[in-house]
């Protein structure tokens, strides 16, 4: 009370006393706190969609054709119900099947053999509703829903690519494309894809269609899209939800930790920053244990005038202590405070995600009250040494 | 007793009993060893050769701190420079004398509120020390010593720094104290002020006499 009585009436001075402190502990917390955003940061837009990545695969190359007439009574090991499956596990944004129907021979813009017409070499791929989300796309026209889906209806989504080969230029007069001979309707074509560009030159049918007219068995594929950071967990978690029953006959593909390289890097610039930090408490320390002994000397009637009311050598030694200690605590929670937020701030600028180990704000006001206690010995104890009768007659 | 520093011997062989209740002036010019002999009374030094008895207690045998827990309890002292903490309101500054002691806050306060009231000053509790008079100022380190309950009061050069309508009034409450039972001692150089007092001494060189050539005041209330 009485020593924080004494800070408050010298308050500009205890503020300046405080900065050096306060300097240091924030740059101490945001290296620190910077150094642990940058190894969880996200460079670019592509890392972004990288990591955030699952691909589920059934191991056997046959599934996703038709000609897997020996095992039809045998259903793959993905369900087609996948996407619903997944999206029950917390981390998974979005999720969709995916397989390449290699056994669709033809695909044509007319229904009649037009010799003139470059062969085109447009893929078929089926797929689930979900399939525009989880690869980020935009569409002109519309997707298919469940609707066509579960109908089984003939319906396609064309890549813009693919589209151009098939000379299929808008979508309102619903124009139709051959697939082996049999009319799909084009209801969509995919304008720009965040994942997945390939789908361009592609023709996208509901797996629904694909079941019913072109033998597909099971999902070759499932694409996931986690949320940040959950791509290792839901990774984890995507085969029991799909295969319960054999978790293990499926092939998972998580994307890759970030490349040790980058560590690397800012782990040197890290340790700069730390001198840099180190350096700045140490000044900040020298800066408490100089204004604290100036405080000292230049109060010795006061210290005179303590001892005189019964102030014991002790009182004395602890009450410069405990003031030099407060400024430094001060100084400290200020950093600590500044530290968090430049943090906060410097991740967000740089659209890293913000992360800190939470002992770090904790025990940063702690190393503030310890630098600040450190540098008051030397002056407490001067205070300590001053006889009464000298102080009182300095006045 | 006596006291000397290195070689110098401040003050020679003194002998001085003051009793409980007593109100002693010491006079003296600068040098003589009056402040010396004031801080030998107040428990801020010890006695080179002697004893010094408190209330019967021989103050060699006191560690530091236990001489200045009992400087704290028993004594008050008022200066010629006041001494206050300039920053604080005047009740927080008699509140100050009671610091050391382990008063409970609360009690701190009820008993800053009387002392401001015994000096005259109940109005000026909120003021910061640095806004009052030199006047005020006096009475206020008054206070802290009444808040302290110190049974003596060692007062050096009280009026030096004021003018002689303030000093009056602090005289005044000296004469107050005195009536109340406390015990004073009061160094200065000035004659009037020795006058006040019941015992009057003078000191010269390091030697304490009582005041024999007085103008009379002092000892028509008698020497004891």
């Amino acid at each position: 009370m009485d020593v924080w009585l004494d800070l408050v009436t010298r308050f500009s001075r205890s503020c300046l006393t405080a900065l050096g402190t306060l300097i240091g502990i924030a740059v101490l917390v945001s290296t620190l706190g910077l150094a642990k955003s940058a190894s969880a940061r996200i460079t670019t837009r592509f890392d972004a969609l990288a990591a955030t990545e699952v691909v589920v695969r059934s191991p056997d190359e046959q599934v996703g054709t038709t000609e897997a007439s020996s095992r039809a009574s045998e259903p793959g090991p993905i369900p087609f119900d996948a996407a619903q499956r997944l999206a029950v596990i917390q981390g998974v944004a979005s999720s969709s099947t995916y397989s390449h129907l290699k056994g669709v021979k033809e695909v044509r813009g007319t229904p009649v053999n037009d010799p003139t017409a470059a062969s085109s070499r447009v893929e078929v791929v089926a797929a689930s509703p979900q399939l525009l989300a989880t690869v980020h796309g935009t569409v002109s026209g519309r997707f298919f829903d469940r609707f066509h889906d579960d109908r089984g209806e003939a319906v396609a989504v064309l890549g813009a690519e693919a589209a151009k080969q098939l000379n299929v230029s808008d979508v309102d007069r619903q124009p139709a494309i051959f697939l082996d001979g049999r009319s799909v309707v084009v209801i969509g074509i995919l304008t720009s894809l965040g994942r997945k560009p390939e789908l361009l030159h592609s023709v996208v049918v509901p797996d629904g269609l694909a079941r019913g007219q072109y033998g597909l068995l099971a999902p070759e594929q499932v694409l996931v899209e986690t949320r940040i950071g959950a791509a290792d967990v839901v990774g984890a978690q995507v085969p029991y939800a799909l295969r319960p029953d054999q978790p293990r006959s499926l092939e998972v593909v998580v994307p890759p930790t970030p490349t040790l390289t980058r560590d690397q890097v800012s782990a040197d610039t890290n340790a700069l920053f730390l001198v840099l930090g180190g350096i700045s408490l140490l000044i900040g320390g020298l800066g408490i244990a100089n204004v604290t002994l100036v405080s000292v000397l230049e109060r010795v009637p006061e210290i005179g005038l303590r001892r005189a009311l019964g102030a014991r050598r002790g009182h004395v030694v602890g009450h410069f202590l405990m003031e030099s200690t407060a400024l430094g605590l001060l100084g400290a929670v200020a950093g600590t405070a500044v530290g968090v937020l430049t943090t906060v701030a410097v991740a967000r600028l740089r659209g890293w995600p913000p992360a800190m180990d939470p002992w770090l704000p904790v025990l940063a006001p702690f190393l503030g009250a310890m630098i600040g206690l450190l540098s008051g010995i030397y002056p407490a104890v001067r205070a300590g040494r001053i006889e009464p009768i000298d102080a009182l007659r300095a006045a | 007793m006596t006291r000397r520093f290195g070689e110098l011997q401040v003050l020679q062989p003194t002998s001085l009993a003051i009793p409980g209740g007593g109100y002693v002036a010491i006079t003296g010019s600068s040098g003589s060893g009056k402040s010396t002999l004031l801080h030998l009374l107040g428990l801020l030094d010890k006695p080179s050769t002697g004893t010094y008895r408190f209330d019967g207690q021989d103050i060699a045998e006191l560690g530091d701190d236990e001489r200045a827990t009992l400087r704290g309890r028993s004594i008050g002292f008022v200066f010629q420079a006041f001494h206050l903490l300039a920053a604080r309101t005047a009740a927080e500054n008699v509140e100050f004398g009671m610091l050391y002691q382990g008063v409970p806050q609360r009690e701190r306060r009820e008993r800053a509120t009387d002392a401001l009231e015994r000096v005259g000053l109940p109005h000026r509790d909120t003021a910061l020390a640095r806004t009052l008079s030199g006047g005020e100022r006096q009475r206020v380190a008054i206070a802290r010593a009444l808040a302290a309950d110190a049974r003596m009061i060692l007062a050096d050069e009280p009026t030096g720094n004021l003018d002689s309508v303030s000093g009056e009034v602090v005289l005044g409450l000296f004469d107050d104290l005195h009536a109340s039972g406390l015990t004073l001692v009061v160094v200065t150089h000035n004659p009037e002020v020795a006058a006040r007092a019941l015992s009057p001494y003078s000191m010269r060189d390091g030697v304490l006499a009582p005041q024999l050539d007085g103008d009379g005041a002092g000892m028509a209330r008698g020497v004891r």
